[in-house]
Formats: C-alpha cells, structure tokens, sequence
C-alpha cells in the first residue's frame, strides 16, 4: 500500500510540474500585459518601461525559472493587474467560489441521488422515463446558457432573485442552479445505474424473502452497497465544480476564483492566471489522489493491479 | 410511502431554503448607500492619482482624492488651491494652497506633500511636464511654485482637467511609508470620500469624508462594485442591487429605456470614434489621395451609426476635437452623399472602387465596424473587418505597426492642441501620417501666448485638417447609463467625464 502511494503521490506530482509549465506558456502566447496596462496612449517606451518593471524583458526561460523556483517555494507572485501577492487574492476569492460549489454540490446530491433511487425502484414507469430525458438535457444544457436565461426570468421579468452577488443567501439561488444541471444529471444516473444493479441482486432478493421492510432493504442494503461509485463520482464532480464554475462565475459576476481567472486572462495578468490554474490543479489532482487511494484501500485489486 | 416520504424530504430539503430566499431581492442597503457598477476591473492602481494612465482612473479619483485645480460642474477651478496666479510670460505658475486641509488620515496638506505629489507624477503626460518643469519650489509651507522651462500655454489644459492627473495630490510622508504598492490598497486622499473597505478586483466601500472642504457629500457611503458585463448590470439595477450601470450600449438602451422606474441618461463625452488612414502616407495605397478619404466621409452615414450604438444619442461630427473643447472650431457635417463618393473615387482612379485592406476596430465596438464596412462597401471599397484583442491593438498603434484603416476612439480632455497634438502632428503618440504643414501650424501654436492669435492657428489647423479629409470622423460618443429608481441626482457634471463627478453631488431620493 505504501509504495502505491508513493507512486500515486510522483504522478500527482509530475502532473503538477507539467500543468504549471503549460499554464505558463499558453498565457504567455495570449499577448503583452505592458501594451494593455500603459492604455491606447501609451507611447512604445512607456510600454517597454512597464515590461522592465514586470520582468517580461527577461527571457522566457529565466521566466519560466523564475516561476518553478517561486512555486516551489510556495510564492505565486504577484499580480500586475492588482498589484497584490496574488496567493492573497485567491484566498480572498475562494470561500465564494467554495459557497457556490457546496451549494451546487449540495442541489446534486440532494434532487440528483433521491431521484436516481426513486427512479431505480420504480423502473421505466413516466417518472423514470421523464427523469432520464431531463437527465439528458440537464448533461447537454451548457450552465452559462442556463445562467442567463435563469437571470432573464427570475432577475429581469419577475424580479425574485439577485443577478449578482452581495445579497447573502439569495445570491447564491441562480448560480447554484444553473450550474447544478450536469451534476444534478450525472449522479442521478450513477444513482440509477448503481442501484439497478444492486436491487438486481441475490442478496436483495433474500433480504426480501427474510421479510425485511422495503425501506430498511433500499436504504440499509440496496443504497449502501451502490454507495461507492456514488461517493467516487461525487469526489471527481466537486473536482470538476471548481473549473466549470468560471463560466457561471463569470455570468453572475460572482466574486470568486473563477472571475478572478476569468479577468486575469483577460488582462494579461500571467501570474495571477498561473496561480489560479495551479491552485485548482492542485484541488484536482489532490482529489483524484485521494480517490486512487481510497479506491486501492477499498479493492485490493486495484492496487495490485498496480 | 415513509420512503416516498424520505426521498420527497430529501430533494426538497435545498429546495426549500431556496424558495425561502424568493422575493427577497428588496434593497438590502442602508438608506444612503449609492451602489455604482464599474466596467472595468476595479485595480488598486486606480487609487493612486500619481499613476493615472487614462481616463478611467477619474471614476476613482474624484471621489477619494482631490487637485490643485479640478474640474466640476462650474468649470475648471481651484479646489486645494485658493488662487492659482502666473506671470506674463507663463514661465511661473504660483499655488497658493487653502489653510487647514487635512487628508483622511488627519496628516495636514502642506506645500511639500504638493511637491512631491507633482514630482511624483508619471500618468499621462508625465513626460511632457518633466521635460518642461525646471523647478517646483515651496517658499512656504502653503505656496508652491512651478517654474518652466519656457512659455507652455497648454499647462492649465493639461493640469486643470481631466486631460492628466498632474496636479492630485498625496499626502508624502504615508505615502512614502507605504511605498506605491502599500498606498494603492490603503489610499488616502483629501477628496469627498474615504475608503473604507477595499476588495480588489470586486469593490471599494467608500465612507463619507465629514472634514471635506468643499461641498458636503450628499450620501453616507458609495459602493463601487466590478460589473463588466452590461447585460448583467443592467439586470442589477432591475433587481436595485445596483443604482448606476454605465455602458448601456446599443440594445441595452433600449431594454433600459422600457424597464420600470429605470431611467437611461445619455452622457456627452468627449470621445470622438473616428476612422483613421493608417496609409495615408503610402504613395502607392489609395488612402494616400486626398479624394478617397473625402468620398469614406460622404459614404458614412453618422446619424445611422449613432442610432445603432447609442440609439441615436451621439452627435455627428466631422472634426476629431469635440465643439465643446477649448479652441475647437465648429465645422460642417456631411450628409451620406452616394453619387458625390463615387465621382470622387472616379477622380482618384477608382471608380469601381478597391480593395481597402483591413478594418481594425477599438474592441468592442465591432458591431459599428460592421456599419461601416457596409457603407464603404456601398461605392466598391471592400474592407476586411480585422478584430483585434485590446492589448494587441494599443500596442500595434503604440509601436506603429498598423496598416489600412482604423475605427479609433479618442477621449482625452485638454483642449484643441492637446488633441490634434496626439493625432495630427508628427511626433504625436498616434500619427501615422505626417503633414510638414501641419506640424509648422502645431508648433507655432504651441509657444503662442496670445490667447486670440492662438486660437486662430488652432482654428486653421482644424480646418485644414477637416479639408484635407486627414481622417474621418463619426460621432461623439454619449455614453448611456441606467440610473436605477432612488436616484435622484447621478451627478454626470463634469463635461466630457464618462463617469459620475463630482461625486459629492450623487443624490438619492
């Protein structure tokens, strides 16, 4: 088990050394942050004045040195847009971003497995049938999309709900929503899935004959053994939560990490971008981490295999 | 059934707060409290007035800071200063600052916070004051003295306006504390307001500043918030999150213009869209001859491109200098004249019109691009619309590596000089087309001190300009934004400032 993890933990570790350095490149190629700082007026030396102060004048492989030698240290830099230790920004940014995920985490779980399971027991009945097509569409809808037609109806014609941040709880309603779509499908239908197999089963089929009550067989027995690929999903969901958030963020001009991302690219901020992707690659690939581990404890096969 | 029950409980139980939260969207902020959309990222480096790059930063710096002359609704006049005199030749210009300023930490205004501030500058223009000054002296701990190389007459433009930010003052000793980083995310000015909380890149809280030497601030507190996205803020002041939205271009307008209690002020700025012939100078490209550029004017049709971006609240104009500034002369607009363009483009050789190489449009007004396109197209001239991201634009046209044509936009403040200056005169930050005659008009000007001989050189110049159809000019941009129902003065009174100043007269209901 040991030696797994360590071999895990190199991957982990080498998917993060290669992340950071792609990051690095690809918001390099997207244009000069000097020239969009100085402004239309900006004659060619102050640009070139801006770029010294930024160190962009450097070459880009003492940048990219430069930037590998500050992240193992842990220092992300400093934004050139805002001007501030950009570590700083992002702790400032992500409990809003944390806010909207939980909450959407929260929405999927609750309407996405309930569904899944009532769905399960009662097969291809018009519920059933009506819950997978809306499944469907929930996995197709893009959130973004969502998310303005949610801030046409209930912001613009029925004036119910915020269309931004800064109400409390009200706030958090329409980003939630439309961003909950995909994830609300998708363990709906592992929930499904997961459950049909297990209902299917011998051992239900006995803990009937036993005569034990329908509701302590689904809950007790039938739930508990789908659990793992429930519980598997919703790890790499709130993984993915994280980077689909930016679009929703973006809509609702949702003060979090996403925005942040967003805007940053946008204004050629590189280090603020690059701490963004970093720090989210890291959420991600700390989660599949955990998973493969907690996979390999669960199955020994799976480490073996490995 | 209990498990129907259980799962019912379930999906409902973030349901429910949910539905608990509907029809909550009443104001949650206290009675004086103005909310204002910013489009643009809100950076620290805005609260620092020694910084200012553009027009953008007077959002933030008329309300926390203050100058030596501002502007306001009565006209360019002292604020720090009680009198500002000058001698005969306007080599000397004296400050002589109001007693008893304190800035909102309490540290006194004195002359050597006036210094260091003007010394300090490096925003726009920065360049042109360092090269002119030879000295800022304090005699006393109030006067201040500005002593120039030689006579500049275009140095009150430059320095009383919201052409520059030459002349907002810091307060030295905090500021030299803190460093320039350390004092853009904690500023502290003499203006109407104090900062009270920052979040960078999302809002500032601003607190009314009691101790304010001029007019009393009319609310407690400003909440400027980030709100880039136009549709989304209008959807704000909708809800009343937010009272002001800037920007309400095109459809928004419209959709602003129908919504309950939502008011939609048309702002006059002084931006000029205009196009501008990258290749005028280029014997060889068609845009060197004077009749093509006169037939792009009679082919453009201004009222239309002002209906569709601002539904018709930008005036047409055929002069890059705004009438309302300084030294601008007023001249004739052409109305779209078909058959006059096509006999011009015959004169030139072109009757079937050409192939007028790339449209760059200032993002993101590609929709108006796309109007233009068209019209030119009217008469055989195709253009190839080429979009451009912002920061490669400015620095193509910083570096001068455009080529074909451009839909620019101008908006600086200052006066006739200050703006033929960046666009027509050779060594200006934009000239892609030198004209000798021009600069010998420019030049002329630019040490004249007789203010009538002056304005009769700027006026010769323009008209030149105008007919050597040099460039061609659309509309000056009003700029609309949705004032949301408690407010009852959103105090757009500053001429030619796209942003709300001076701040201290935003009033609610």
């Amino acid at each position: 088990m040991g030696s797994f993890i360590l071999r895990r933990l190199a991957y982990a570790i080498l998917s993060l050394a290669l992340l950071s350095v792609t990051i690095f490149f690809f918001v390099r190629v997207t244009g000069d942050p000097a020239a969009l700082l100085a402004g239309a007026d900006a004659s060619a030396e102050q640009i070139e004045r801006l770029r010294q102060e930024f160190g962009l004048d450097r070459s880009i492989p003492v940048q990219l040195v430069s930037f590998l030698f500050d992240l193992v240290r842990g220092d992300l830099g400093r934004s050139l847009f805002y001007n501030i230790p950009v570590s700083e920004l992002i702790m400032a940014r992500l409990p809003a971003t944390l806010t909207i995920c939980a909450a959407t985490f929260a929405l999927s779980v609750a309407v996405g497995v309930p569904t899944g399971i009532w769905t399960a027991i009662n097969p291809d009945g018009w519920l059933d049938r009506a819950a997978r097509a809306i499944a469907m569409f929930g996995m197709a809808l893009p959130s973004f999309w969502a998310g303005l037609i949610l801030i046409l109806v209930f912001s613009v014609n029925l004036n119910w709900l915020p269309a931004g941040s800064g109400r409390g709880f009200s706030s958090v309603i329409l980003p939630a929503v439309a961003l909950s779509g995909y994830f609300i499908a998708s363990n709906f239908r592992i929930t499904r899935s997961a459950m049909l197999d297990v209902l299917n089963t011998e051992f239900i089929t006995l803990t009937r004959a036993k005569g034990l009550a329908e509701r302590r067989i689904i809950l007790m027995h039938a739930l508990r053994s789908s659990l793992i690929p429930i519980v598997t999903l919703s790890g790499i969901n709130l993984a993915l939560l994280i980077n689909s958030s930016v679009a929703v963020e973006t809509v609702f001009g949702w003060p979090g990490i996403g925005t942040l991302l967003f805007d940053s690219i946008a204004m050629r901020d590189f280090p603020m971008a690059q701490g963004i992707v970093v720090v989210i690659g890291v959420f991600i690939i700390l989660c599949n981490f955990v998973i493969d581990v907690l996979y390999a404890y669960i199955d020994p096969r799976i480490r073996l295999a490995a | 059934m209990r498990l129907r029950k259980f799962l019912f409980a379930a999906a409902l139980s973030v349901a429910l707060p949910a539905i608990a939260g509907v029809g909550s969207v009443s104001p949650a902020h206290a009675e004086s409290t103005v909310n204002i959309g910013l489009p643009f990222q809100l950076s620290p480096r805005y609260f620092d007035p020694t910084e200012t790059a553009n027009g953008t930063y007077f959002a933030i710096l008329y309300a926390v800071h203050d100058a030596l002359v501002r502007l306001d609704d009565q006209g360019a006049r002292p604020s720090l200063a009680e009198s500002v005199t000058s001698n005969a030749d306007l080599t000397e210009i004296t400050y002589r600052l109001r007693p008893g300023l304190t800035f909102h930490n309490g540290d006194p205004l004195t002359a050597d916070d006036v210094r260091f501030s003007l010394e300090h500058y490096s925003g726009t223009s920065a360049d042109a004051f360092k090269s002119r000054i030879a000295a800022i002296e304090t005699p006393d701990e109030l006067t201040v003295v500005v002593r120039l190389h030689s006579p500049w007459p275009d140095y009150a433009a430059l320095s009383g306006t919201t052409a520059s930010a030459f002349g907002w003052i810091v307060p030295k000793a905090y500021y030299e504390k803190l460093g320039a980083e350390g004092f853009m995310n904690a500023p502290v000015g003499l203006g109407p307001f104090m900062v009270e909380k920052i979040d960078p890149g999302r809002e500032v809280v601003l607190k009314r500043f009691d101790n304010y030497h001029g007019r009393k601030p009319l609310v407690d507190r400003i909440v400027m918030r980030t709100a880039t996205d136009g549709a989304q803020s209008l959807a704000q002041v909708n809800t009343g999150e937010l009272d002001v939205a800037y920007n309400m271009l095109g459809e928004l307008g419209v959709a602003a213009s129908k919504m309950d209690g939502v008011t939609l002020y048309e702002n006059p700025t002084y931006t000029t869209f205009f196009l501008k012939f990258f290749d005028a100078a280029d014997p060889d490209s068609p845009w060197s001859r004077k009749e093509v550029r006169q037939a792009v004017n009679l082919l453009l049709d201004r009222e239309a491109i002002s209906m569709i971006e601002t539904n018709g609240a930008s005036p047409a104009t055929q002069s890059i200098v705004p009438s309302k500034l300084p030294y601008a002369v007023e001249l004739p607009v052409s109305k779209p004249d078909l058959e006059q363009a096509r006999k011009l483009l015959a004169e030139a050789g072109y009757p079937d019109g050409f192939d007028g190489g790339k449209l760059v449009p200032i993002a993101p007004y590609w929709r108006m691009a796309e109007a233009v396109a068209a019209m030119l197209d009217a008469a055989g001239i195709k253009v190839e619309i080429q979009k451009m991201e912002r920061a490669v634009f400015y620095q193509k046209l910083a570096d001068k590596e455009m080529t074909g044509v451009c839909l620019c936009a101008d908006g600086t403040m200052g006066n006739a000089s200050t703006r033929l200056g960046r666009h027509v005169y050779s060594k200006g930050v934009h000239n892609y087309a030198p004209v000798p005659e021009f600069d010998a008009l420019y030049e002329a000007q630019l040490v004249e001190i007789d203010e009538a001989k002056r304005a009769e050189m700027l006026a010769e110049l323009q008209r030149k300009v105008y007919d050597m159809a040099y460039d061609a000019p659309i509309f000056n941009l009003a700029l609309p934004a949705a004032i949301g129902p408690r407010v009852k003065n959103a105090a757009f009174l500053v001429p030619g400032n796209a942003y709300i100043a001076p701040v201290e007269l935003l009033e609610l209901k």
